[in-house]
């Protein structure tokens, strides 16, 4: 499938619903004080059911509009943008058939996100996010792990509760639209 | 101002664009608003700095302070600051912007000047949706509270809790994009704008070239660290 052919009218129109949905849930996860940020569903629906430049596109404008309210998730866009750019590699691969391809799928985000999220993390905030599970963080440099490494290993361990939960959702949501729609989606029209 | 603080990366040097920072947020008319979305952000980041470089980090150079068993380094107190000093005026100069800037004006000035129509019609729509999405949880979860639903307690019951509170939202949301994208279909896609001349305040060249001047400088500096 070509660049272009991911964006069709449907594709531009569901980009921003998801990065609302986006917004939208990772607000009421917090609300709900849950562990976790569920802040990249709607950049997984696009990744699986797009590809993986709607996903990407997704995911990144998604953290650039998000800055508008919270300014810290700002300088993680290109971490939102790899995520919907693996999810769609994952979804073009056919792990986004069933419910366990889907789980596979979150595994593999969650694997190769802390790649891509270490070097902001150490470079823009010295290893440190705002949020609690930097306390893991100040964990493993307790332990005499260095600060890059700390929070690489932070990263391994976190993401996989947040992306596996997140693919599965996608994945549902995915099912759970009709045929008439479904058919509109890029990857199943094809 | 952000690429001058990361260019110049320690302190007191790391600190200088706050010159430019503090006496705009000051005179920007949104100060008391400014100052509490920023010290919200930077508080809970400086406690788990602080945890992280002074308390978990292994002491680095001479003692500083000591309290029973914890020693705290000059070494891990100048690290903890380069990062403060960097992430201090990155999110004072994003909340600046956050909070002087409402979602309508940033799209009108993006469309004066041109901007991709896919680009402004993505921002314009999910700045849109966003409230309206807000106000579907909030009624959705008073729907679920009505019905009985708890939303405190233990995580893996709160976690259980999400579900009937984001499906509908979800679902809610994904119907309007058949109207949306059948809507797009009707006008024909997304039509680029005239260029209009963008409305800018008196001063504001000097301020944006000041700023190209500043990050030269700081580049300029930078290279010299690296190879003077």
């Amino acid at each position: 499938m070509k660049i272009q052919d991911e964006f069709t009218t449907f594709t531009v129109a569901l980009i921003p619903v998801a990065m609302a949905v986006n917004i939208a849930v990772g607000q009421l996860v917090a609300l709900l004080k849950l562990p976790v940020y569920l802040d990249c569903i709607g950049t997984l629906l696009v990744g699986f059911a797009c590809g993986p430049f709607a996903g990407a596109l997704t995911g990144g404008l998604s953290n650039l509009a998000w800055g508008l309210f919270s300014p810290s998730a700002l300088p993680f866009f290109p971490v939102a943008a790899w995520i919907g750019f693996a999810a769609g590699f994952c979804a073009r691969w056919g792990l986004a058939d069933t419910w366990w391809k889907a789980t596979l799928s979150g595994v593999v985000v969650a694997v190769t996100t802390p790649f891509v999220a270490t070097p902001i993390v150490v470079f823009v905030c010295g290893g440190v996010e705002g949020s609690g599970a930097s306390l893991i963080t100040a964990v493993l440099v307790k332990s005499g792990i260095k600060v890059t490494s700390a929070a690489f290993y932070k990263n391994l361990m976190v993401e996989p509760l947040d992306k596996v939960p997140t693919a599965l959702v996608a994945f549902a949501l995915i099912r759970s639209l009709p045929d008439r729609m479904l058919a509109r989606l890029p990857r199943f029209s094809a | 101002m952000v690429p001058v603080t990361f260019l110049l990366f320690e302190p007191p040097l790391s600190l200088l664009p706050l010159a430019v920072v503090l006496p705009l947020g000051a005179t920007s008319g949104v100060t008391a608003k400014w100052a509490v979305r920023t010290l919200a952000l930077l508080v809970p980041f400086a406690v788990l700095l602080a945890l992280t470089y002074l308390v978990a980090m292994p002491r680095s150079g001479d003692v500083l302070w000591a309290c029973g068993p914890f020693e705290v380094g000059r070494e891990n107190v100048f690290l903890a600051l380069s990062v403060f000093s960097r992430v201090g005026v990155m999110l004072s100069s994003l909340c600046l912007f956050s909070v002087s800037t409402t979602g309508a004006e940033l799209l009108t000035d993006l469309r004066g000047r041109g901007v991709s129509p896919f680009l402004v019609y993505v921002l314009a729509t999910t700045l849109n949706l966003v409230p309206l999405l807000r106000h579907r949880a909030s009624c959705v979860l008073d729907a679920q509270r009505a019905r009985g639903l708890d939303v405190d307690g233990h995580v893996l019951a709160r976690a259980r809790r999400l579900v009937p509170l984001v499906g509908p939202l979800i679902l809610g949301a994904l119907a309007d994009v058949e109207k949306r994208a059948m809507a797009l279909e009707l006008r024909g896609g997304l039509r680029r704008y005239p260029v209009e001349d963008a409305r800018e305040q008196s001063g504001e060249w000097g301020l944006r070239l000041g700023s190209i001047a500043m990050v030269g400088g700081a580049m300029g500096y930078r290279v010299w660290m690296l190879f003077g």
